[in-house]
């Protein structure tokens, strides 16, 4: 594919909830295989910011260009097109408590257009393994610990292999062992290409893993590869 | 076990609750259907037994009276549905019918039989109108051999006036009637769906097409539409047969085919409601945003 060109190119964006501003002017990139991590106070619109990304939220102002597709005007069917290409983790996107781990990948395989079942089981051990959990296909979810359950999470994201994982708060309720064992697994998958945007509050997980930073302030995203700003506790 | 589970949640709206009561919707158009069926034969029995009187002259020979009974039946305003259009009535069985009724012998009184023969013409009800019943009756006395021509004419008007009442009466309930079905089946559809709001949302997030999230649901409002118009249907067979035993002159009214087509009518209105219902709710969840959801 277009191999040089950036993953994600937003131009002159502006993001709306409801009728307010709530990010002006955005400009950035985010090149193949980049990790990336989004900051920012509760309601300074990194949640917007990334559901936008992923055609949640219309875009009225600016331009986005992600995995190939405009998201400014985009049309209502080829957003499913889109979201096959990206990987979205966030909290209220569970696993289905009512069904096995494996049904839970096979369920969103098959939603994908998946047919073959025998390369469909073979992406289901791939993506578990990639998780390190390659034993839990038979477990329902509330038999997993929180930790588990997360890991999963990122494995359904990795079923279509994504240009991109969008994630929001992946390590919010866990603690930090936990979110250590999960970060190492998003540095993994980003290893083998993927890039990665995570929206975070945890100072500590950017302290432990530096890499480029995008803080959300004050209706502006600022670019730790542009400019040079303070990151304060209080995330 | 978990395959029940499962069924439990994504099956997931409460099936018999939705069957229930879009059974009692359809059972009760059926019983309005019913009523109008009954209504619409009850006037046709009605017009059947208008008829007109036309009278002959005396002394007319057999083939002109046969003559007269041709024209009669060749004629467009004589009714093509009626078993036996044109009835002959001699004026020997007129007066035979007259003492049977009255018990009056009025031969011996008079000393000879004063009545004339005549024929009893059904007409097409649609010249159930006044000016076209009066222009049938002076065209069948300008026939040659005929005497007078007589009919009630009370009797038809009052039969058009009552038409015409029970008309928008029927027609009015059966608007407001479809319209509650429609909304209750929709409500229960639109109630059931929302349990469901954030698997459609789960499935949107993967990238699933938006007909891939509503055939699964269309298709068990299809089996549930089916289901409950079969279940009514069944209600109604039974019910009307049970009246029909205990009300006899109620099979005077009944219609086999129409009764019939009035139950396929039932299950085709309940798969339609149905999935149509569910097409559009599901359609409103699909284009909510995850903050409406909530």
């Amino acid at each position: 594919m277009f191999s040089s060109d950036p993953v994600v190119k937003i131009t002159d964006a502006s993001i709306f909830q409801d009728q307010h501003t709530v990010l002006n002017n955005i400009n950035f990139e985010i090149e193949k295989g980049e990790f990336v991590f989004l900051v920012g106070r509760t309601g300074s619109g990194k949640s917007s910011l990334l559901k936008t990304l992923y055609a949640d939220l219309p875009l009225r102002v600016g331009d986005v260009k992600i995995v190939g597709h405009n998201i400014r005007g985009i049309k209502s069917s080829e957003i499913p097109m889109l979201r096959r290409k990206l990987g979205i983790i966030f909290q209220d996107f569970q696993l289905f408590n009512d069904r096995t781990v494996a049904e839970n990948l096979m369920f969103v395989m098959k939603a994908t257009g998946w047919t073959d079942s025998a390369k469909m089981k073979a992406r289901l051990s791939e993506v578990l393994m990639q998780v390190g959990l390659g034993s839990v296909e038979k477990k329902m979810p509330h038999q997993l610990s929180g930790g588990e359950q997360q890991r999963i999470v990122i494995a359904r994201a990795l079923l279509n292999e994504p240009q991109i994982l969008l994630a929001d708060e992946p390590t919010g309720n866990l603690d930090p062992d936990v979110s250590n064992g999960i970060m190492r697994i998003f540095q993994q998958i980003n290893k083998s290409g993927t890039a990665v945007l995570m929206a975070t509050h945890s100072y500590g997980l950017i302290k432990r893993f530096p890499t480029r930073i995008l803080k959300c302030e004050e209706g502006k995203v600022f670019d730790s590869k542009v400019e040079k700003f303070e990151l304060t506790n209080e995330y | 076990m978990e395959q029940n589970r499962r069924k439990k949640k994504l099956g997931g709206y409460p099936a018999v609750g939705v069957v229930v009561s879009v059974t009692l919707a359809l059972f009760v158009v059926g019983l309005f259907g019913l009523l109008v069926i009954y209504s619409q034969q009850l006037e046709k029995q009605v017009r059947e037994n208008i008829r007109l009187q036309v009278y002959l002259k005396s002394n007319l020979t057999e083939n002109q009276r046969l003559q007269i009974e041709n024209k009669l039946l060749s004629q467009q305003f004589t009714s093509k549905q009626a078993a036996k259009a044109v009835t002959y009535v001699s004026k020997e069985q007129a007066a035979k019918n007259f003492i049977a009724e009255t018990g009056e012998d009025f031969i011996k009184f008079i000393g000879e039989n004063p009545l004339k023969d005549a024929y009893l013409v059904t007409i097409d009800p649609a010249y159930h109108t006044k000016a076209q019943l009066e222009k049938i009756k002076t065209d069948i006395q300008k026939m040659n051999g005929v005497f007078q021509v007589y009919y009630v004419e009370g009797l038809i008007e009052s039969v058009n006036d009552n038409v015409v009442k029970i008309g928008f009466f029927l027609g009015g309930l059966i608007v407001v009637l479809l319209v509650t079905v429609v909304l209750l089946i929709n409500n229960t559809l639109r109630l059931a769906l929302f349990s469901q709001r954030f698997l459609i949302r789960s499935m949107q997030l993967v990238g699933a097409t938006n007909w891939f999230i509503q055939r699964p649901f269309i298709v068990r409002a299809a089996g549930y539409g089916v289901l409950s118009g079969l279940i009514a249907s069944l209600l109604m067979w039974a019910m009307s047969d049970y009246a029909r035993n205990k009300i006899i002159d109620l099979n005077l009214l009944h219609n086999e085919d129409q009764f019939y087509v009035l139950l396929i009518l039932l299950i085709l209105i309940g798969v339609i409601v149905a999935v149509i219902s569910t097409f559009f709710s599901i359609r409103k969840y699909l284009k909510m945003s995850l903050d409406q959801l909530y």
